[in-house]
């Protein structure tokens, strides 16, 4: 008896094993994972695994990178404040400067990249936490 | 964290659903069976700022933005109709990171000031974000369906999962996953492993987790590598992959480069992570084969230095007639004489502990029995 698990499992299984794999044999997998799902008894099940299965050329590629200049723009900004081989004190600083304007840049974007590009400033959060411990424990 | 932070009360549902994450994560992370426990001090607190959607934080706290990310899941619930497109987006990108904040918190940050600890820089927190995020992309659905029935959601599950999210780390992203995919290559781990073991790894340590596999594999299993040599190989195979991960940095940071240059810049980033690996690699195993070889041949040699010994006492009994006779059919026999005890010489100099040139006199001492003057 084929499950929900059994045909996830196989996805990403493949999604290891056929990176750089042309189109052709993509598309005979995800056939062959859709025919399996189809396997399952209970319907919301087949019915969740079928999706599962269509997944299998976005495991495999990656999940496709936000388009907008903002996007890319926030995301270099980043870049910047992770490179940042400056004082504790300095890197803070900076990280909180591009804090905003990331913010500001996930305002501009378009709506489905707006919250994408905020998430980015998760990462100045622990980074910002991060170097204000250290510089207390630097100065304790 | 601010110490005027608003917690969330633990009797919301807004609390048991993101309880019912951090169990999912930790669950699909292998559980606690493969050490899989993340660092959730039960605190979910309403992040503040406007500008963060959320956040694992230092003290293992999650902050959550109730604009970004808990009013949609609320909306989603109390919704008596299937969800717009946009709205089955909306959640599953509000789902996406609670997935990942959670997956943060399965890692420790470590003791820094451990002698084999790595200063997290630009390097580490591009590999680790990338990972991250690709851990995120890969169980997402799965989190979704363990967590969406109990908490009223399950009406919501086919349009969630239908929905694709973008990547926010798409140049780290790529970057881990080519790096996990090499270790997994030289470890005899599957990419997914890989990727397991390095999320709940400590933060100071991830380097040292992601080169042990293959110095294991490669130099621990044969029996090429001393343990005491550990930290100065860990270092040698950690140079290459921190300093492209730092370059990776760098040309993202770059204003002068254009997106397909920065996503042309990002593979080759990672393709030098994993060359510098193997390059190191070859030539650390190759030298430690060299260096077993010799000592096989030394030990090979070890009961040709007991026959050498049996041929001088032997050579010592023999009678003056012989010698004489000896001497005049070889005719050096006195400059192979000298060879012979040369070697001996320098056989028992092999002896002490700290003679470097051990392994490669053993030759020598393996040609003495068969010296023109023992003939």
């Amino acid at each position: 008896m084929v499950r929900y698990d059994d045909v996830d499992a196989q996805v990403l299984s493949q999604a290891d094993a056929l990176r750089g794999a042309d189109e052709a044999t993509v598309a005979a997998e995800v056939d062959r994972l859709k025919a399996l799902a189809e396997q399952i008894d209970d319907e919301r099940d087949r019915r969740l695994a079928l999706i599962r299965a269509a997944k299998l050329p976005e495991l495999i590629n990656g999940a496709p990178a936000p388009t907008s200049p903002e996007f890319a723009r926030a995301s270099m900004l980043l870049a910047q404040v992770l490179g940042n081989k400056g004082s504790a004190a300095d890197q803070i600083a900076h990280a909180e400067r591009v804090k905003t304007e990331i913010a500001e840049l996930s305002r501009q974007a378009p709506p489905r990249e707006s919250r994408t590009i905020l998430r980015l400033n998760s990462t100045l959060k622990r980074l910002i936490e991060r170097r204000r411990r250290e510089a207390a424990d630097d100065g304790s | 964290m601010t110490d005027d932070a608003v917690e969330i009360s633990s009797l919301s549902w807004e609390y048991r659903l993101v309880a019912a994450v951090v169990y999912a994560v930790e669950q699909r992370a292998g559980g606690a069976a493969a050490g899989a426990r993340t660092r959730w001090n039960g605190r979910l607190v309403e992040e503040q700022d406007p500008d963060f959607v959320g956040s694992a934080e230092e003290d293992g706290s999650l902050s959550v933005s109730v604009a970004h990310v808990l009013e949609p899941l609320r909306r989603a619930r109390d919704l008596d109709r299937p969800l717009t497109d946009d709205e089955a987006w909306e959640l599953r990108d509000a789902f996406a990171t609670l997935t990942h904040e959670a997956a943060h918190l399965l890692a420790r940050f470590g003791d820094p000031d451990a002698p084999d600890a790595h200063p997290f820089d630009d390097a580490s927190e591009a590999d680790n974000e990338g990972r991250t995020e690709h851990w995120t992309h890969r169980n997402l659905d799965a989190v979704v369906l363990a967590v969406f029935p109990d908490a009223g959601l399950e009406h919501a599950q086919e349009a969630v999962l239908s929905q694709v999210n973008d990547d926010a780390y798409a140049a780290y992203t790529t970057a881990a996953r080519q790096l996990d995919q090499a270790l997994a290559e030289r470890s005899g781990l599957t990419s997914a492993e890989v990727t397991q073991k390095l999320m709940c790894a400590d933060d100071v340590q991830r380097w040292n987790v992601a080169v042990d596999l293959v110095i294991d594999e490669r130099l621990g299993k044969p029996g090429l590598m001393p343990e005491a040599h550990r930290a100065e190989v860990r270092e040698a195979l950690i140079a290459p992959l921190r300093a492209s991960l730092a370059d990776l940095v760098a040309v993202e940071a770059d204003e002068s480069l254009s997106d397909d240059e920065k996503s042309a810049e990002s593979e080759q980033a990672a393709q030098n992570a994993i060359a510098g690996l193997d390059h190191e690699l070859d030539r650390i195993e190759r030298r430690y084969r060299v260096e077993k070889a010799q000592r096989a041949q030394q030990q090979a040699g070890r009961p040709g230095t007991r026959r050498t010994q049996a041929v001088r006492q032997a050579q010592d009994r023999l009678s003056p007639d012989l010698e004489r006779l000896r001497a005049v059919t070889s005719g050096q026999a006195p400059a192979a004489g000298a060879t012979s005890r040369s070697a001996e010489a320098v056989d028992h100099a092999q002896q002490g502990p700290n003679d470097g040139s051990r392994g490669r006199q053993a030759p020598g001492r393996a040609s003495g029995p068969r010296g023109p003057g023992v003939g």
